[in-house]
């Protein structure tokens, strides 16, 4: 799990100098310094999944800040999501902790126009799947939430580090003789 | 069966409940309360006025009525009917796809990712509680507005049903999880059971001799719809007492 973001990142490597040499190819006067910079703005960008409107660093509250997954997603040992926190949640300690950061910054920008922060999802199922999916049953079964999301500790944006597909979600079930009627999920 | 059970229950084995419905029809009175709360409770959408006047409405459970007598001494006899969820199920076999089944608890499941339409079950089932979806489903502002995210939105080209409110049996089964206890009688209950002002209603683990729907169904008052098909129904009706 802990190789997974290095992989990812030595993947995109060649593929980025890949796309350098390709242009350098058309020669200078077809592709502008700007151009180039923004196509690898765009490949640095894929990498790390930045659609987020702030940049939160998960491996930072995790390693650095001693702070549990369920400290922020409570509802993951409890409901049937996650959930994502409220902006209040962030801004008890954001008030008053590492307040000039940059990406801290943005983050009360939202604050003082009383307006919460539009996380993008990550993980989830789509409304055709018809998958009713359940948190609490599996926190309860002591799932670790890495083996479904991925070493988000070390992650600065959570990037979707696993792919959850029937087959997954169906092979756990039976390694830990878990249901696998099909009526325990699809309803 | 009641043996069964208690041999289990002495054997501190985890039993698998078997789920069935008793409904009085002593005290049904025809209110269709169980069809409105069946309707909210399943996301079951509305057909529109021009298709529900060519009959082509969707209910998971209707009222069907019987008259007896002719005008004006007309006594009329109400009867719910929703998915039986039989133990030999004629809508079972005639999938060639297996999107219906009968699971270990004794339910009818139907799985709509499964489902491509072919429409057999509907067309074989006695009951005529299988609808195809031919469109897409739609709601009158504002119901729009009320789905329950506990169930999911079936698309058009699949058949459902009534599922015995699967997702309230699920949910029930996780909330004594997370409060490790056992699943008590009338801890399930379904939006239709739940509704019924008449308490005509019972559901429950007919495998547990001590549930109310147990008791209900040795009270020498239970018959099954269309018995002699032999389709087993989970659905028992108490007829009157002579």
């Amino acid at each position: 799990m802990k190789g997974k973001p290095a992989a990812r990142a030595s993947r995109l490597g060649p593929a980025s100098a890949a796309g350098l040499s390709c242009t350098s190819l058309w020669g200078e006067f077809l592709v502008s310094p700007a151009m180039l910079l923004a196509l690898l703005l765009l490949v640095v960008q894929t990498a790390s999944a930045a659609e987020q409107p702030i940049g939160f660093s998960h491996t930072a509250h995790i390693e650095k800040a001693r702070m549990q997954c369920t400290d922020c997603h409570e509802g993951a040992t409890s409901r049937d999501s996650a959930g994502l926190p409220s902006i209040r949640k962030c801004m008890l300690c954001h008030q008053f902790i590492a307040t000039d950061l940059p990406e801290v910054v943005r983050l009360s920008e939202y604050w003082e126009r009383k307006r919460e922060v539009p996380w993008e999802r990550i993980y989830g199922f789509a409304k055709t799947a018809a998958v009713q999916f359940r948190h609490a049953p599996h926190a309860r079964a002591e799932i670790a939430c890495s083996q479904c999301h991925g070493d988000v500790a070390s992650m600065t944006v959570a990037v979707k580090a696993v792919t959850h597909t029937m087959g997954s979600c169906i092979q756990c079930h039976r390694e830990n003789s878990a249901t696998d009627d099909c009526l325990a999920c699809h309803y | 069966m009641a043996e069964q059970a208690t041999q289990q229950a002495e054997q501190g084995a985890e039993r698998t409940p078997q789920w069935a419905m008793a409904i009085d029809l002593d005290r049904c009175t025809g209110c269709e309360a169980c069809v409105v709360a069946c309707a909210s409770e399943n996301n079951v959408p509305t057909a529109g006025e021009d298709q529900a006047a060519m009959g082509r409405t969707k209910h998971w459970i209707r009222i069907d009525r019987y008259y007896e007598g002719e005008f004006p001494d007309i006594k009329v006899k109400y009867r719910p009917v929703m998915c039986q969820q039989c133990d030999e199920a004629p809508c079972e076999p005639v999938c060639p796809v297996n999107a219906t089944y009968q699971n270990a608890e004794g339910l009818n499941v139907q799985i709509y990712n499964r489902c491509i339409g072919t429409r057999y079950c509907a067309n074989n089932c006695p009951y005529t509680v299988r609808f195809f979806n031919w469109f897409a489903p739609e709601w009158a502002e504002p119901l729009n507005l009320q789905l329950n995210p506990d169930v999911s939105i079936r698309p058009s080209g699949v058949v459902e049903k009534c599922t015995f409110c699967a997702h309230k049996i699920k949910r029930a089964k996780l909330d004594a999880d997370a409060d490790g206890r056992d699943l008590a009688d009338g801890d399930v209950q379904p939006a239709c059971v739940q509704s019924c002002p008449a308490e005509a209603m019972v559901f429950g683990d007919m495998s547990d001799a001590d549930s109310k729907v147990a008791r209900q169904l040795g009270s020498g008052r239970a018959g099954q719809l269309l018995e002699s098909l032999g389709t087993k129904p989970r659905v028992f009706y108490l007829e009157k007492a002579d």
